[in-house]
């Protein structure tokens, strides 16, 4: 069986790409003139990681083009170079090229040569411009791509120089080093480029030829580099084997060379003191990733026990959402199963029946437990969507000539990582709405009193069973008078109408509208708040806006957390039953004739509260006969949706249940006021109402 | 810009089972007498290492080697196409070099690869392997 590197290629992209998201939010953090060293070394790790594992994956032109920026960052890290504005802008288009560089190759797509080579050019004219020290002739940079096999190995003096240290390095690879694509080839040549390298290689383990499995590793290496790196820059090079090798740092204190002198002080915290010899780790804690936040710690410490193959990922494995989303299946339909057990249970009686009952009880609080336990599987903090912020921020206000603070609180919420992936672009539009037209230039600002810098602020919260997000700007402010007058021009209102606020600036979620003056690159256009929208719809959430003119404007879009499944109350309609979800139901009540009050052609309101409150009756709607007519005899269910509320005229409530949605454009087609479908305890078919869009319809049917 | 470079430029250029040239005319009787020692030298087993000298090829390389393990004589492996090299393969070519000469037979390269000895190097097999002396 031959080795296919390509079966790597994915988590290579996944992890390149999280890593390159470490990289840029570092660089955002960096402080120009004096960064902080542990940030500089978070960004050299990722560029030194990245051009490790395309080199052993052969994407040739990511490494060499990484090469070139690991070398630059190594000035950085050692002082050589300082941190200006334009080396930062320099840096982050360099992170944008080689993300992607990486999107091309892994869509087998062609790489725009110009674009790297220009930015490559650039990177190596900074090396260079800094390199040239008054006494020193200037050198060209080292820029060969390392990784080449072809590439002219370096020598260096073997005898140490002043400054230089000498490492004693243990490398036995584990047999399945090879399978996982590193190749001590390569990692020795690494070694080699830091300093002088003598080797001696352990074939004690090499088997008789037929009894070698190809894509074993059966060598071992003891190595002394003398160079002046330090340790971690040498567990760097073996960041990618981690895991998959026993590694050995020790420092040689002495100027003798005595490779079986005992380790010194130095050195090695490894794997777990329980650990039979084959599971200690690469030690490598000083190179844990800042991705460690995230759940995702790559290094492994001594108090994290890791198993012997591969356990690089101490705390976390990373598992495809496909398999996720068929256990999410799998527990939809033991949720289905057990509300059938449970229906079936209350109707038994018996001497069993209570224990039966109890039972069911039992099962009923695992299934849930359970179905929680998948949830939160697929929850990732929004995080992962405000991280693209503050680099969007800084570029537009740079652009815009105008000065933004971003603010990001609640980035640890979580959410389902469907919804996570849909809400990004909505809020880009948002937040790039906020940039463009509600913050104001610096010098409006200072005239309006307000502080010249403006803010932009993304918050995140649960509320009840939903996700709340906010994007608020302490900008202008949204012109009602404005949007009122282009509604007029374009016939959206009625030239004598007059629409109450909430009204008027919902227009701005109208397609093609913009009262922006002249359309830029940034926002204008007129599309962009009505596919937000859409897209927070199709989400089954909410969009609101609160504005005041002159202090800012605030967007909050409220979505549910999940897709998967909706916590319901199930209503009977004749002999139909509807699933309405909880979170929209304020209250249910009976009500009385006289409490309702006829509006000719506006059908029938009463009063709820401190307003009156249409009726919407589910059997109109839907068109199926039900039990009454009569408003007293059956209940009035009063439900919200995006701001409004409608009371739904229903038969009968009957309990409330977790239901899993199953999607009716899937297996039927889109249904007006319906958002999906579940199968009751009985079989039967129940279907889920989707209350702001129900509201929209009775509200559009009332009218006509 | 190096940035141009094709990233297929040291993919293998044939197939593996192309991998083996070994001679087969071994077994074949009636060579007349004059021409024995041209033929002697015509049969001796050879190994030809692919281009793409590494781990993809390696089972293959492997059944190759197997195939001359026990050839009498020198066996010649034929080094100069190979651009591309790498640790799997290195270490079935030490796996065999030594075995053979732990029974009293020699191994001889042939051609020369500056990727092949700078590897050998690297891994500090140049001793063992000595590729660097390949006529």
């Amino acid at each position: 069986m031959a080795l296919d590197l390509e079966q790597f290629h994915e988590a290579f992209f996944e992890e390149a790409f999280e890593a390159l998201d470490t990289m840029e939010s570092a660089l955002l953090k960096l402080n120009i003139g004096n960064p902080e060293p542990e940030l500089v070394n978070t960004i050299f790790r990722v560029a030194h990681s990245i051009k490790g594992g395309s080199a052993t994956f052969g994407f040739t032109e990511v490494a060499s083009f990484t090469h070139t920026l690991e070398t630059l960052l190594d000035e950085l890290r050692g002082g050589r170079m300082q941190v200006t504005r334009g080396l930062s802008d320099l840096l982050l288009k360099s992170v944008d090229v080689m993300r992607e560089m990486l999107r091309s190759v892994q869509h087998k797509t062609p790489i725009d040569p110009q674009r790297v080579a220009d930015l490559q050019f650039d990177l190596e004219l900074a090396i260079l411009q800094k390199n040239q020290a008054p006494a020193a002739a200037p050198e060209l940079p080292d820029v060969a791509p390392a990784p080449t096999p072809d590439a002219a190995l370096p020598t260096m003096p073997a005898t140490a120089i002043l400054g230089q240290r000498r490492w004693q390095i243990g490398f036995r690879p584990y047999p399945q080093l090879l399978l996982r694509g590193n190749d001590p080839l390569r990692l020795l040549r690494e070694l080699h480029e830091l300093g002088s390298l003598e080797v001696e290689v352990d074939i004690s383990g090499l088997p008789a030829l037929s009894e070698m499995n190809t894509e074993d590793c059966y060598l071992a290496w003891n190595l002394v580099l003398t160079s002046e790196v330090t340790r971690d820059v040498i567990a760097q090079v073996f960041d990618w084997a981690e895991g998959d090798c026993k590694l050995e740092i020790v420092e040689i204190k002495s100027g003798l060379a005595e490779r079986t002198a005992p380790p010194s002080a130095v050195v090695v915290p490894i794997g777990i003191a329980s650990a039979h010899e084959a599971q200690i780790e690469v030690a490598t804690t000083a190179t844990l990733e800042p991705a460690a936040e995230q759940g995702r710690s790559q290094g492994a410490s001594p108090a994290t026990p890791s198993p012997a193959q591969g356990g690089s990922d101490s705390g976390s494995i990373r598992v495809s959402t496909e398999k996720i989303d068929e256990i999410m299946n799998t527990v939809g339909e033991i949720v289905i199963t057990q509300s059938m057990l449970s229906q079936l249970g209350s109707s038994m009686e018996g001497p069993l029946a209570e224990q039966l009952r109890s039972g069911l009880a039992q099962l009923e609080r695992n299934v849930r437990e359970l179905q929680e336990g998948v949830m939160r599987v697929r929850m990732l903090p929004i995080s992962f969507v405000f991280s693209r912020f503050p680099r969007m921020v800084r570029d537009l206000s740079h652009r815009l000539g105008k000065e933004i603070e971003l603010k990001l609180t609640g980035d640890t919420t979580e959410l389902d990582k469907t919804v996570l992936e849909k809400i990004g672009d909505p809020l880009v539009h948002l937040v790039r709405n906020s940039i463009d037209h509600g913050i104001e230039k610096p010098d409006i600002r200072r005239a309006a009193g307000k502080a010249a810098a403006g803010t932009v602020h993304l918050d995140a919260y649960h509320k009840g069973g939903n996700i709340t997000v906010e994007v608020r700007d302490d900008g202008a402010g949204l012109d009602r008078d404005r949007i009122l007058a282009k509604a007029r021009e374009r016939g959206l209102v009625g030239a004598t109408e007059v629409p109450d606020d909430t009204a008027i600036y919902d227009l701005i979620f109208a397609a093609g509208f913009s009262t922006a003056e002249k359309t830029t690159d940034v926002s204008g256009r007129g599309v962009g708040l009505d596919v937000v929208r859409r897209n927070v719809q199709e989400l089954g959430g909410t969009i609101e806006i609160r504005t005041e003119r002159g202090k800012g404007s605030c967007f909050t879009i409220t979505l549910p957390l999940t897709l998967a499944i909706v916590d319901g109350q199930s209503v009977a309609v004749g002999s139909e039953t509807y699933i309405v979800p909880l979170t929209t139901i304020i209250e249910s009540m009976q009500l009385k004739p006289s409490m309702v009050n006829r509006i000719a052609g506006r059908g029938e309101v009463f009063l709820f509260r401190d307003g009156y409150v249409p009726v919407v009756r589910l059997h109109q709607v839907f068109g199926v006969k039900p039990r009454t007519h009569e408003l007293h005899e059956g209940l009035l269910m009063i439900v919200e949706g995006e701001g409004r509320r409608v009371g739904l005229f229903v038969d009968d409530l009957l309990g409330q249940q977790q239901v899993v949605i199953k999607s009716l454009e899937t297996n039927y087609r889109r249904v007006e006021g319906v958002s999906g479908a579940t199968i009751l305890g009985d079989g039967s078919v129940a279907l889920i109402l989707d209350v702001p869009g129900l509201i929209r319809f009775a509200a559009e049917r009332l009218a006509a | 810009m190096k940035a141009g470079k094709s990233p297929k430029r040291a993919r293998a250029t044939s197939p593996p089972e192309e991998v083996v040239a070994t001679a087969q005319e071994s077994s074949q009787p009636a060579v007349p007498v004059a021409d024995v020692a041209a033929k002697q030298e015509q049969v001796r087993k050879a190994v030809v290492l692919l281009a793409e000298c590494t781990v993809r090829n390696a089972m293959a390389l492997r059944t190759s080697l197997l195939d001359s393990l026990d050839a009498p004589g020198s066996v010649d492996v034929e080094v100069g196409a190979v651009e591309r090299v790498d640790t799997a393969c290195l270490q079935l070519l030490l796996a065999f070099v030594r075995e053979r000469s732990q029974h009293g037979r020699s191994t001889a390269w042939r051609g020369r690869s500056d990727v092949l000895e700078q590897a050998t190097t690297l891994l500090g097999l140049g001793g063992t392997l000595a590729i660097s002396g390949a006529a």
